[in-house]
């Protein structure tokens, strides 16, 4: 039994002075708009980037997020609620609320800073939410603050008042699901190694503070003029603190999603990147995504056609798995990626590839490992000696190619063109 | 009234909770790691003589109580408490707060240490009852966000808690006796809620809960297991010592209060519930 506050009234002299708290964050705020390069938003030339509502990596809609619906309109998008399993408690709170009522919001804008002249992408959070600042918000933030990567989108500002939380991001053109489409069909191979290896750098120094991103897809690395890639959307990274918790296995976009994850392993670890980097590296050479499945088991269909029905030999402890019984698959042999994608013979490609396609996901190649692979030969050595916050194009002879079909755009037409934007 | 009482059902505990991981488990840059951490998230001085003029140590002891009460109730993974205790420290050395407030404080700490180490947060309203409404939703919402910004946005930080099980892996013995790991982990808990840990580093906390659960248990070479926890930690023994018998008082005057039907178990005069949830049963009584 709980004495709730009948244990407080020792101690009640005075009344609470919320007031002078308002007024605490009002000082804060001021405060670090005049010591940032952003003035208040009033300074911000707000241009508003078009967003397209997902429900996004629990899979349930995922398979749309190719489609291009046209918005012409801010919308307000629904920021997911992984983690979370419906419980009779939700159910009666649905009951007496409208579904859409519930769930968290944010937009972004983009916007210039008058003082640096830099692009600006503003995701502005509204905490008039029933539970407040969003968990994911939250841990975003705690986890961005501390990454300062060249690959890693850089979190220049927080400015929040009693109504929202703005965080304020550099700006990238584009992310790399449009950079794909926009080239048409394939990356030359040169532009393939260049955004790889900067995939993995970002993921190396996530891995190596103990931060997995647990969703990593084309839409989540941008990629700006230059061809700098950067990890963005850590809504649903996650320290791997000490000691290891809970985790939901319900947290990585479909086509990316390891098997192990697929088949209910609550037991992951950094290797849960490592799976969607194959699949990243995959769909850059072929111009196609590997396993475009709309449903779990649709999913892990696609998977065993390709790479075989996992044994015991591949994959022990697999005739166990609950899950796995319970589907019972045919038993395919496989067949060579290099079939479906013939590029993948040069430079060792498929090589690299099959390091982060296995089913065992201990054995897969870390990023930390992969970086080293013959596959990123011809970028030189100089890639290796890189400090954290080095762009990969300052390391002599790395240049992007001019890739077929792709235009670049001078700003206008991406801004049109813009669907979405993931932080 | 007390047959009108009716418990709700945990919020919390279902799920998934993950094994302990035996790669961190055995690996010793992780203790090395956490001692490294440890200073940069602890609370920077004693805030009841420099900073708060309201605010007693015994208000304090009162609050966070009641937070350990929500967090046993509801199921809590104990990270939650732990954090939150983290948080309502840091907190405490950087604003001043009234007294009326502090509860206000405590349940935004749980709320935010339950978002970030629960894949299903308190819910505010949840919260906002377990303070019988003399805490409104509104309020508990607005000061969220004046939390992180006052924490700086570090919401990593290490406790007591995260020592552990890496301490009993170093003490063979230990390790293979789960009673020592409940005790232990409820002792932590305990500390949490008493002011004069409050600048007590979390690896001394750990050391000493350990060791005072195992000569709770009568073990004979408690002195040998003490110095070297002492070792892993680069703490000296002898400093150890009195925060071995600080916790063993705060442990005799929690159990000094337990009911009587709790005093009559026969063999262990303090069995608490497994599990991940937050470990305490002690407090089932009232003050």
């Amino acid at each position: 039994m709980l004495h709730k506050s009948s244990t407080f009234s020792s101690f009640t002299s005075g009344t609470a002075k919320i007031g002078s708290w308002f007024s605490h964050i009002g000082d804060r705020r001021r405060k670090t708009s005049a010591n940032s390069v952003l003035k208040t938003s009033k300074s911000l030339q707000l241009g508003v980037v078009h967003e397209v509502p997902r429900i996004g990596s629990d899979g349930e809609s995922e398979e749309a997020s190719g489609a291009s619906d046209e918005v012409t309109s801010p919308v307000n998008v629904k920021l997911r609620q992984k983690n979370r399993r419906i419980t009779q408690e939700d159910i009666n709170k649905r009951l007496s609320l409208p579904a859409d009522l519930r769930g968290t919001y944010a937009t972004v804008y983009k916007g210039r800073s008058r003082l640096t002249d830099a692009l600006v992408a503003l995701k502005e959070i509204r905490l008039e939410h029933e539970e407040g600042a969003p968990c994911t918000a939250i841990r975003e933030v705690s986890l961005l603050k501390e990454l300062k990567h060249a690959n890693i989108v850089t979190l220049h500002d927080i400015v929040h008042t009693d109504k929202s939380l703005t965080l304020v991001f550099e700006y990238l053109d584009r992310d790399l699901k449009q950079y794909m489409d926009e080239c048409g069909a394939q990356l030359s191979m040169n532009n393939v190694k260049i955004f790889l290896f900067q995939l993995l750098r970002g993921l190396a120094y996530c891995h190596q503070r103990r931060v997995l991103h647990r969703d990593l897809k084309p839409q989540n690395l941008l990629i700006n003029d230059k061809g700098e890639l950067k990890l963005a959307d850590f809504g649903l990274a996650r320290a791997k603190s000490v000691p290891t918790k809970t985790y939901s296995n319900e947290v990585v976009t479909l086509w990316y999603r390891p098997p192990d994850v697929l088949l209910g392993s609550t037991e992951y670890s950094t290797q849960i990147d490592m799976w969607g980097v194959g699949c990243i590296m995959y769909e850059m050479i072929s111009g196609r995504p590997l396993f475009p499945g709309a449903t779990v088991e649709d999913e892990l269909h696609l998977i065993f056609r390709t790479l075989g029905t996992p044994t015991e030999a591949t994959w022990p402890g697999i005739s166990t798995n609950e899950d796995f019984n319970q589907y019972s698959f045919s038993s395919y042999a496989g067949e060579p990626l290099l079939a479906r994608a013939p590029r993948l013979a040069h430079d060792s490609a498929v090589g690299l590839l099959t390091k982060f396609l296995l089913y065992e996901a201990k054995k897969r190649i870390s990023a930390a490992a992969a970086l080293k692979h013959s596959f990123f030969e011809s970028l030189g050595h100089t890639v290796h000696t890189l400090k954290d916050q080095d762009s990969i194009f300052s390391c002599p002879g790395v240049m992007l190619t001019r890739d077929h079909n792709y235009k670049v755009t001078n700003g206008s037409q991406a801004k049109t063109r813009r669907q979405s934007m993931h932080f | 009234m007390e047959e009108l009482y009716c418990a709700e059902v945990p919020a919390c505990s279902e799920g998934p909770i993950a094994l302990q991981d035996p790669v961190l488990l055995h690996d010793s840059r992780v203790l090395t790691n956490l001692l490294q951490l440890q200073p940069f998230t602890m609370p920077a001085q004693n805030y009841f003589k420099h900073i708060q003029s309201d605010i007693q140590p015994y208000m304090r002891k009162v609050v966070t109580r009641w937070m350990l009460d929500v967090c046993e109730e509801q199921a809590c993974e104990d990270q939650v408490f732990a954090v939150a205790i983290n948080f309502l420290d840091r907190f405490l050395c950087a604003c001043v707060v009234q007294r009326t407030q502090l509860q206000l404080l405590g349940a935004v700490c749980l709320l935010l240490a339950s978002k970030l180490r629960q894949c299903r947060p308190l819910s505010i309203e949840l919260l906002a009852y377990y303070t019988d409404y003399s805490v409104g939703v509104q309020e508990i919402k607005s000061w969220e966000l004046l939390l992180v910004s006052k924490l700086g946005w570090d919401l990593s930080p290490v406790t007591a808690g995260d020592f552990v099980d890496h301490l009993l892996n170093r003490v063979p013995v230990l390790a293979r006796e789960p009673i020592v790991r409940r005790h232990a982990t409820t002792f932590v808990a305990l500390a949490a809620t008493e002011p004069e840990f409050v600048q007590v580093e979390p690896s001394a906390v750990a050391v000493a809960s350990i060791v005072a659960a195992v000569r709770g248990l009568n073990v004979a070479e408690w002195a040998a297991i003490l110095s070297s926890l002492a070792d892993a930690v680069n703490l000296d023994a002898h400093a150890l010592q009195p925060i071995v018998e600080q916790i063993e008082m705060v442990v005799e005057k929690e159990t000094a209060i337990l009911p009587e039907s709790m005093h009559q178990q026969p063999t262990s005069p303090m069995e608490f519930f497994d599990g991940n949830e937050t470990p305490t049963d002690l407090t089932d009584i009232h003050f």
